[in-house]
């Protein structure tokens, strides 16, 4: 798994690259956590280049976005995979993340 | 059984579009299919025949192709593939009729051709066997090629080069152009009956062109005025004969026309069902048997041998009308034109730019349907031999054709033709390559020492060993990951995990064997607050992922030991 982390003002855009498993998913949370707590609490997570993600990495994604959304912010998902979609579909887990397949409207929900 | 209609037809199979759309789209088709109304004519010349001969030759043509092209959209009982594929006298017989019409005239033609017609029907009844012969490679190389062959005529008459224009001649290709692009831009542009009749109208702005450019001249319109309105299509002809000799030439331009049927029908299957996965040989088979017994009639009925036409399949897909009444329409159209020659002969005054435009605007389409089922599935090493080698080989009797003059006579049906070449290149590839691939793998993964990655790495070199569906494989590396993850972080084993897949066409099923607990299948997902607070919730979810990626779940327990069963339907 590769992160490349830019920023758009107060906002910053993640990502992922290869595999989110119980390996990975625990090194994303790993670098992930310590930016929320430093207040970056606007995330979002441009999932294009991301293959798999196991139900175990799911899990790490759920405490950041309850880390971020206790800090006042927020984690979004960007252009997911429909392979990836459907794992999301199935672990219920599209009704608890924001998803947008355009990067400038994506941006746009944070500032409302 | 019942298909989904895929978004981009206007008119799919069972679909019933109205009378005047019926007829006009009939002779849409008709249109395409009267430049092989050329190879009666070769034939003729060829044998220092008459142009009287030449005339009934396309009449009959005309009556045996219109049955011919009914009997293969029949949907109910063992012939016709229910599929917009009409049939006509294409290449797949010219050279062994070409053999036959020098040896004994047309009596032996006729003779002949009865006799492949008969051999084609008896192959159609073995076809419904022969499915690991006919992997999504062999028949999506099979259609390509069918596409690619038609290339050389096609430009040859773009170009405006025909026997009489022996260079490109700058105002045919005006011409031709103006056509293609009438029709392109109909078909991209246009809406609704626009698309529909795009063919059809690039045609007319094509024949206009050809009137004010004087491609269309006076002899064209004499032709047209001289022919007569009605007249009975002379089915009396010279008789039979057989020669042993010719039996290998024809029976393999038979064969061609078999396996060209088969990529044919496998076209329609896919461009008619928006799920499509792989051929079903039992309609093939139909259609194979509906192209026979058009060979067998047409031996009877005096006419020249038949086989699918693969423009009017490209034809279908571009205008998005695929009904089968459509090539019930055109079959009546053909029969009825074989009564009156003069609405045959508007066709048969074609101009070679039209003809040429047309052919590029069908082939496009065939092509591309060609690599689409090729790309339908997962490709390894072996799989790219059998794609690449075929088509370079059927390639090379176009670009290097010189090469082959030398083969014996009884093998030039297959020489001669690159989609003969590249089919039964590929068909023993096929059978070569499938040497050493087993049809069950397995993998044995280590808790602490081998990361689900493994999991993944595994089954895309299985999937393309196999050439399976990469959406199956996916969901199957996916389940056997989240189960194994899980197995892990919740301590359900400390010993090997020991994965086997097995494969074949239509199913994938994955045991997973280990020393220790049992998974659970819940019936349903835990929620998101039940997943933050409880570790045990996490488990539930794993056990609820693996479920629903698969088909089917079973666990069985014995002795401390516990396997998982998976099955993915392919």
């Amino acid at each position: 798994m590769k992160i490349w982390e830019k920023r758009q003002g107060e906002i910053v855009i993640l990502s992922v690259e290869g595999r989110l498993d119980a390996t990975t998913g625990a090194a994303f949370e790993q670098q992930v956590a310590p930016m929320i707590e430093a207040g970056n609490k606007n995330i979002l997570l441009d999932m294009a280049h991301l293959e798999y993600i196991s139900s175990a990495a799911l899990r790490r994604l759920l405490l950041l976005a309850k880390q971020a959304e206790d800090a006042g912010g927020r984690i979004a998902l960007l252009e997911i995979q429909s392979s990836i979609l459907e794992i999301f579909e199935m672990a219920g887990f599209t009704y608890l993340f924001p998803i947008y397949m355009d990067q400038e409207e994506a941006l746009r929900s944070f500032v409302k | 059984m019942s298909v989904r209609k895929p978004s981009n037809l206007i008119y799919g199979v069972d679909d019933r579009p109205g009378p005047m759309m019926l007829i006009l789209m009939g002779f849409q088709h008709i249109s395409l299919m009267a430049i092989a109304f050329i190879f009666p004519i070769i034939i003729v010349e060829a044998i220092g025949g008459t142009s009287g001969q030449a005339a009934r030759l396309i009449s009959v043509a005309m009556l045996a192709s219109g049955i011919g092209t009914i009997l293969q959209g029949l949907k109910r009982g063992p012939v016709g593939s229910g599929y917009l594929c009409p049939l006509l006298n294409g290449p797949a017989f010219l050279t062994a009729s070409l053999m036959a019409g020098k040896a004994g005239g047309f009596s032996l033609i006729f003779g002949m051709t009865a006799v492949a017609g008969c051999f084609e029907a008896v192959f159609s009844r073995l076809i419904s066997r022969m499915r690991s012969v006919f992997p999504a490679e062999v028949t999506g190389t099979i259609v390509t090629m069918v596409g690619i062959e038609v290339i050389p005529i096609a430009i040859r008459k773009f170009l405006g080069v025909d026997k009489t224009h022996l260079v490109p001649d700058p105002t045919a290709i005006a011409v031709a152009v103006l056509t293609l692009g009438a029709m392109a831009s109909f078909n991209v542009w246009g809406k609704g009956k626009l698309r529909l009749y795009s063919a059809l109208l690039g045609m007319i702005v094509g024949y206009a062109a050809a009137a004010a450019t004087g491609i269309l001249n006076q002899e064209s319109f004499r032709i047209i005025m001289e022919t007569p309105m009605f007249s009975m299509p002379e089915i009396v002809h010279d008789g039979f004969s057989f020669q042993w000799v010719l039996l290998a030439p024809f029976l393999v331009a038979a064969l061609s026309s078999a396996l060209k049927t088969m990529g044919d029908v496998t076209t329609c299957q896919r461009i008619n069902d928006a799920d499509w996965k792989r051929p079903d040989m039992v309609n093939i088979s139909g259609g194979v048997l509906a192209c026979g017994i058009g060979n067998i009639l047409s031996g009877m009925l005096g006419a020249l041998g038949q086989s699918v036409s693969s423009s009017n399949i490209g034809l279908s897909i571009a205008t998005g009308a695929t009904s089968r009444r459509i090539a019930y329409s055109a079959g009546a159209i053909l029969i009825l034109m074989a009564f009156f020659p003069k609405v045959a002969s508007i066709f048969v005054i074609m101009p070679t730019p039209i003809m040429g435009a047309s052919m590029i605007f069908a082939v496009s389409f065939m092509i591309l349907a060609g690599l689409q089922i090729i790309l339908s599935r997962m490709i390894d090493s072996r799989k790219t031999f059998v794609i690449g080698i075929s088509i370079i080989m059927g390639l090379s009797v176009e670009f290097v054709p010189e090469l082959y003059h030398h083969v014996h006579p009884w093998l030039q049906p297959v020489f001669n033709s690159s989609l003969s070449l590249a089919t039964i290149s590929a068909i023993i590839l096929n059978l070569f390559f499938r040497i050493g691939i087993a049809r069950q793998a397995t993998v044995s993964l280590k808790p602490g020492e081998d990361s689900s990655e493994r999991i993944g790495s595994f089954m895309e070199q299985q999937g393309r060993a196999w050439g399976a569906r990469g959406e199956v494989i996916y969901k199957a590396a996916a389940a056997m990951s989240e189960f194994y993850e899980a197995a892990v972080e919740n301590d359900l084993t400390r010993d090997s995990v020991t994965m086997t897949a097995k494969f074949d066409e239509f199913n994938l099923d994955v045991e997973m064997a280990y020393a220790g607990l049992p998974i659970e299948f819940p019936a349903s997902r835990p929620d998101a607050a039940d997943i933050l607070k409880n570790r045990n919730a996490a488990l539930r979810l794993a056990g609820y992922m693996v479920k629903s990626l698969a088909d089917r779940a079973s666990v069985e327990t014995r002795e401390g030991r516990s396997c998982i069963h998976l099955h993915f339907n392919h």
